[in-house]
């Protein structure tokens, strides 16, 4: 794995950096930096003035800003950071929807005023309990699981229960309450994750609107990443946990492919 | 040569395995056998020679591979043997050479021959030999003048026509017969003259060996090799005579000749089978059996040896039962749901239970086995009691060559488990191609035995399918994936059988000792590699041939100390005696026994049916018929959740299943509960009250074993109020108790237990209550069976129980007056209980509030239950629902939200007494306010939906209860299975649908089948009477025509139908209506 971090020549960049740097560097990614020009839509030059290229190359290219990212990712790259401006209106930048609708691969997108990363120290992974999301969990436990570091594996329970075989809802019968939730727990822990980096893994379970839930729980726990899993679609009607973190989340935000 | 054997008799007997008609535990070769050709003669060119040692060879290494012993008898050394031969068993210790006549003894191994023994002749010895053959020569040479008399090798005397030299033996190296012609003498007169010469030269032990036309002396000849293979692998062995089969050269066909290496017959080998593969049959002697075919005879003879264990491995395979009805299948491999398959898959017998865990493992499998009864102190906080899980015993690791097969190595070609209720036994069926390219075929099966409750069996077979090559299975003791308060845990050797012993003690309790040891199979080509580890069991293998091993484990138990290990060494030396098959017989037979009497028949509703033979799998696998100190965890054996702790579950949900399906459990069942009445008298002592406070929690010791507090969904402390203020648990005992006598008749069960256990109860709920003003009593600051609500006033089920309880135990005690006085007398001084009492126990009985509204027949579930808020529960959530959880505590606590049947349980457990208006208007009232978010709710809202025709929501509940093990999206089995709502079901098929609920000392039958219910049959115990009791239906809606069969043994049976009792005597009745009308009695 290697982290391709997107620059835009802009006054973001450097967090975006230095947010790219610290995951990586918590993963044992090696970091690159690109930066595509587009011809067709010139603009100010890019300034690289304010950001820390320490170590770090920085390819320069030119093409389509999308097209072009999506080639380098395929190349290899295990996945891509971006800045994901929000608009004056809700909603994402149309760049950063463009990439998050065009690439496949992880995603660490980084909000313009969220908190930096810093040091990776507290991770939280939403997890509805259905298997087929918890490739987040994976995800989580492969790159940051590392003794030292908390890893929140946070369900959120709603009116819905998922219905794919293997998940793992918050119980719906609890007998006794003493035994119910620790079995539950150890469960649900032993289901989604089986890692022996030494990473401390807690789960954690609150009730309500999942989006909100997640973004009360980063912001209480002070945690520096999410880790999330999506199916791969922006369209209106769909992901609105991921939208929602995406536009609000305190922290940055990695986003891994359901799929 | 080769040609020849397929027209050989024997080959076609080998191919049919008749040849011998039956296995040989070891086998003795002539070296002379094996290059004779099918005349009887010496095989003189080398390549044949070759060639036909190549053929031996692969069968003695497959023949020791499946455990035979084979030795090889030859005069030549080890160098012309192991020249020619070159076997390599995969093991040592089941492959000797006896050489150089009986001289030398050679164990060979995958390194080649090893040096046992070495008769070495000293030089004097070489010298008196050499003497006495001088001497013998000479006299034979002057008995007739035609014949030359030599030493030939200093040691044998050759006698020859003639004057010429060279060897006598024709081309094919048989030799003329001079003893008894020419004027020499007979056989039996050289053979005492060489005697009596060896002696003189001072060797008295000395071997004499007649041939046809030479006689040989030496210190030893293949009479030794012979007698060595029957005093070390014969008797050394525990085997018999009768157990070696000894295949020897003849002589050639030209007469005159003798036809067998003479020091082959000897006296030892009477009672084994030797065969001669010579092609004469005219001069063998007594015992010695002709077979033929020279060295294609011997082979053929392996052969067939080998074919036959080959065939009773693969017959001796158990296989599930084909009727899908019977079998719960678990296709796949799904490592998110595989704790839940574990659960599902355990096997279980009261005593023990394993979790159906891959033998192999994987990274998420959590093998372990529960014990019942077996408890210690726990570490963490809260501290209370918790099961001692015994060391994994099921762990057996399939080696290719230096490779592990796993699920993960390679391809997972099939792979599927399957439960076969029917027989208790556990099977799995595995097809992987690892990444080498090689398919290997797995089953297993597995068993805790029913017939003998300390011992567990698994049989593992893997079949190479497209390779040939080393397999090995290493069976493997580790500790159980349960935590628990284990101490420590020991592992030393078996003793003189191969396998471990696993000692495990617990914190301030008890302890087991397993002894656990793998054997291969009865006719596997396996071996026990000695060189290893002590239990590592391979060989090398042909594609198609099955590696099957057996391992068994025996466990003995103590509460309070480790049991000393002998006790399981001796449990399982008796299981190795019987071995697999036989256990397996038992095994089987004793589930067949409790099926008959247990099995609920449902034609028309897979679903249904699988759901039920499911929970009545695990029912029958979990109680403990005769073991009174140990009772039913809420979650079985299958898991430690729960920590095999036992509940108000048994009574209440458990109980009648054994009362009507096993009596002998449910008496045992209610013991445990009157061995623990001193902890309940000492509970409701500390709790300012008099008589017995069952726990709320029990495990060994019958004190209260709930934790104060525990851990909720984010780790905050949650104070746990059950063992406080849980009390109803008192009256469900009493009820269980008088269930039981009520529907077995045991009176002596009564006499004995069963009033103390009423009057105990009673007295503590008089106790318990509190009088108002008015003079009205109550019962305050208690949690109902819905425990959203804690700490309120007269719950209406634990009132209504409690009053019901009270008379009971008047009544209870009216009858052993009545039954047995100077007992009841004796009961009344040690209990101490006054007339005055009991007359105080009535008043307090009728002044007991019960929350009943005779205006709308409802019972307000407790005080104050009505003004709370109403909460939306179709709303939230579809049921079954954490209610709580979604709403918060507080809300919860102050809404009308019931988690679980409640005042509609009290409608159902004292069904004989309550009116069907009642049932019906509390019904309405309260299931729409349920959540069911307890496992023990829908099951019972099943039975009594039944019983009032809400037929699609008992149906709905009934599904709800059986998805709470089975369902594919909430994990609940994960830690053990919900015994209860397994009883649940049960209750709501016999008791719900087919309408069978006890009325007084009858059986009323109310059937209200389910529409998709065509059939539904049962048995039952009644008061003495075996019934069969079976409902069809045909048709649907008002015109269906129902017919209620029921087969009467034993003793006569009372049943109610349409209100009206009657009497049915042993025997068939069959009764029939139609639509909603009465039962008329059919005519034969």
């Amino acid at each position: 794995m290697s982290l391709l971090v997107a620059l835009s020549g802009e006054t973001g960049d450097a967090g975006l950096l230095a947010d790219a740097r610290a995951v990586a560097g918590a993963a044992g990614w090696p970091l690159r930096a690109v930066h595509v020009s587009d011809p067709a839509a010139p603009g100010r030059p890019p300034s690289f003035g304010a950001v820390d290229l320490d170590g770090i190359e920085l390819v320069k290219t030119e093409g389509a800003l999308v097209a072009e990212i999506v080639r380098l990712a395929s190349e290899g790259t295990g996945a891509v950071a971006f800045g994901a401006r929000t608009t004056p209106a809700p909603g994402l930048g149309g760049v950063a929807l463009a990439l998050l609708g065009a690439l496949d691969v992880p995603m660490l997108v980084v909000r313009p005023g969220a908190r930096p990363v810093g040091r990776l120290r507290r991770l939280v992974v939403p997890l509805e309990g259905s298997p087929s999301v918890s490739v987040a969990m994976q995800h989580a436990d492969d790159a940051f699981c590392a003794r030292g570091r908390e890893i929140v594996m946070l369900h959120v329970v709603t009116s819905d229960s998922p219905t794919e075989p293997g998940s793992l809802p918050a119980p719906r019968l609890v007998d006794q309450e003493h035994y119910e939730w620790a079995s539950w727990q150890e469960e649900f822990a032993m289901r989604f994750s089986q890692c022996v980096e030494g990473g401390r893994h807690r789960v954690c379970v609150r009730v309500g609107d999942p989006a909100k839930a997640i973004i009360r729980e980063v912001r209480e726990l002070d945690a520096e990443l999410v880790v999330v899993s999506w199916r791969g679609s922006m369209a209106e009607d769909r992901a609105p946990v991921v939208r929602a973190l995406l536009e609000d989340s305190p922290c940055p935000v990695y986003l891994v492919p359901a799929s | 040569m080769m040609a020849d054997r397929e027209d050989t008799t024997l080959r076609r007997a080998a191919a049919s395995g008749d040849a011998f008609g039956r296995d040989f535990a070891v086998v003795a070769v002539d070296w002379k056998a094996a290059t004779a050709d099918a005349s009887g003669g010496a095989i003189g060119d080398d390549l044949a020679l070759a060639l036909g040692a190549a053929g031996l060879s692969s069968a003695i290494e497959r023949l020791t591979a499946l455990g035979v012993d084979v030795a090889v008898l030859a005069d030549e050394g080890v160098a012309v043997i192991d020249g020619y031969l070159r076997a390599r068993p995969a093991v040592e210790g089941r492959l000797f050479l006896l050489l150089s006549r009986g001289a030398e003894v050679y164990v060979v191994g995958p390194a080649g021959p090893r040096l046992l023994e070495r008769r070495q002749a000293t030089a004097e010895e070489v010298a008196a030999l050499a003497a006495a053959a001088e001497a013998l020569g000479g006299r034979l040479a002057a008995a007739a003048a035609d014949v030359t008399a030599a030493p030939a090798d200093r040691r044998v005397v050759a006698l020859r026509p003639g004057h010429e030299a060279g060897d006598v033996r024709d081309g094919r190296g048989v030799e003329p017969r001079v003893f008894g012609v020419r004027g020499l003498p007979g056989e039996e007169q050289v053979a005492t003259l060489a005697r009596q010469l060896v002696r003189e030269a001072g060797l008295p032990h000395a071997s004499v060996v007649v041939w046809p036309s030479r006689v040989e002396l030496g210190l030893t000849d293949t009479a030794d090799s012979l007698r060595h293979v029957l005093s070390d692998l014969v008797l050394g062995r525990g085997r018999e005579p009768e157990d070696l089969l000894a295949l020897v050269a003849g002589a050639g066909p030209m007469p005159g000749r003798t036809a067998l290496d003479p020091s082959v017959v000897m006296p030892e080998l009477r009672r084994a089978t030797v065969m001669s593969v010579g092609a004469r049959t005219d001069e063998l002697p007594p015992g010695v059996r002709p077979l033929g075919g020279g060295a294609d005879g011997l082979l053929a003879a392996l052969e067939e040896q080998i074919a036959r264990r080959g065939r009773v491995a693969m017959e001796r395979f158990p296989v599930p039962s084909s009727d899908p009805a019977w079998r719960f299948v678990v296709p796949g491999f799904d490592p998110f749901r595989e704790r839940e398959v574990e659960t599902w898959l355990t096997i279980a017998n009261g005593a023990t239970g394993t979790r159906g865990a891959l033998e192999e493992g994987s990274a998420v499998s959590t093998p372990a086995t529960l014990v019942a009864g077996v408890f210690g102190d726990g570490t963490g906080e809260p501290r209370f009691r918790q099961p001692v899980p015994a060391p994994d015993w099921t762990g057996l690791r399939l080696k290719l060559g230096d490779m592990h097969l796993t699920l993960s190595n390679g391809e997972v070609l099939d792979h599927e488990r399957v439960l076969d209720m029917r027989s208790g036994v556990v099977y799995r069926f595995w097809r992987q191609r690892d990444r080498a390219g090689r398919t290997v075929a797995v089953r297993t099966a597995r068993f805790a035995s029913l017939d003998d409750r300390s011992v567990m069996a698994i049989r593992a077979e893997a079949v190479p399918e497209d390779f040939g090559g080393q397999l090995v299975w290493q069976g493997l003791v580790g500790v159980s994936h349960a935590g628990g308060p284990t101490r420590e845990t020991t592992f030393e050797a078996l003793g003189d059988t191969p396998g471990f012993i696993a000692l495990s003690r617990g914190r301030n309790g008890g302890g087991h000792a397993l002894a656990v040891a793998t054997r291969p199979a009865a006719g596997s080509p396996v071996a026990r590699r000695v060189q290893q580890a002590r239990d590592v069991i391979g060989g090398r293998l042909e594609p198609g041939e099955p590696a099957t091993v057996d391992r068994l484990a025996a466990i003995a138990t103590a509460r309070t100390r480790t049991p000393s290990p002998d006790v399981a060494r001796r449990a399982l030396a008796r299981a190795q005696e019987l071995g697999f098959d036989e256990l397996l017989a038992r095994h089987r037979a004793a589930w067949e026994e409790r099926w008959r009497d247990a099995d609920l028949v449902v034609e028309g509703d897979d679903a249904a049916q699988r759901a039920l033979r499911f929970s009545i799998f695990h029912l029958i696998a979990t109680g403990h018929p005769t073991n009174d100190r140990v009772s039913i965890g809420a979650r079985g054996l299958g898991g430690m959740s729960y920590f095999l702790h036992v509940f108000w579950d048994t009574e209440i949900f458990l109980l009648p299943f054994f009362i009507y399906s096993h009596p002998q459990t449910a008496r045992t069942l209610l013991t445990y509960r009157y061995r623990n009445l001193d902890g309940a008298r000492d509970k409701a002592r500390l709790m300012g009250h008099r008589g017995a406070l069952f726990p709320w929690e029990s495990a060994d010791k019958g004190v209260e074993t709930t934790p104060p507090y525990g851990l909720g969904p984010d780790g905050e402390m949650i104070p746990i109020l059950s063992g406080l203020m849980e009390h109803h648990i008192s009256a469900d005992v009493a009820w269980a108790a008088w269930e039981y006598w009520k529907g077995t008749g045991d009176d002596g069960f009564m006499a004995d237990m069963g009033v103390e256990l009423l009057l105990e109860t009673a007295r503590f709920w008089v106790s318990r209550t509190s009088r108002d003003a008015d003079g009205r009593r109550h019962i305050r600051t208690v949690v109902g069976p819905d425990e959203y609500h804690e700490g309120v006033d007269d719950n209406a089920y634990t009132n209504v129980l409690a009053r019901w309880n009270m008379r009971r135990a008047i009544e209870a005690l009216a009858w052993l007056e009545g039954a047995d006085r100077r007992r009841a007398k004796a009961l009344r001084e040690r209990l101490a209980v006054k007339d005055r009492e009991l007359a105080q126990w009535a008043q307090v009985a009728d002044a007991l509030v019960d929350g009943y509204d005779p205006a709308t027949l409802v019972y307000e579930q407790f005080d104050g239950f009505h003004e709370m808020d109403d909460v939306p529960v179709e709303k939230l959530r579809p049921r079954p629902m954490a209610a709580d959880l979604l709403l918060g505590r507080e809300v919860t606590l102050r809404s009308k939200v019931v988690k679980q049947a409640d005042v509609v349980m009290l409608c159902h457990v004292l069904a004989d007494e309550m009116g069907k208006d009642a049932v019906r208007a509390n019904y309405d009232y309260y299931e729409p306010i349920t959540s069911h978010g307890s496992s023990l709710s829908p099951a019972i809202h099943a039975a009594v939906a039944a019983r009032l025709g809400d037929m699609q929501t008992a149906l709905e509940d009934f599904a709800m209860a059986a998805a709470i093990d089975l369902a594919d999206n909430m994990g609940n089995a994960a830690r053990g299975l919900h015994m209860a709502s397994m009883g649940g079901l049960w209750q709501a098929a016999v008791m719900g649908f087919a309408g069978i609920r006890r009325r007084g000392e009858a059986l009323a039958v109310e059937p209200a089948l389910p529409p998709s219910w065509r059939r539904f049959a049962l048995p039952l115990w009644f008061r003495g009477a075996r019934l069969e009791i079976e409902l069809r239906r045909r048709g649907r809606g008002a015109k269906a025509l129902q017919r209620l069969g029921i087969t009467v043994e034993h003793a006569p049976a009372r049943v109610v139908l349409d209100g009206k009792e009657r009497t049915l005597a042993c025997g068939r009745h069959a009764f029939a209506r139609s639509g909603g009308g009465p039962w008329v009695k059919e005519k034969r």
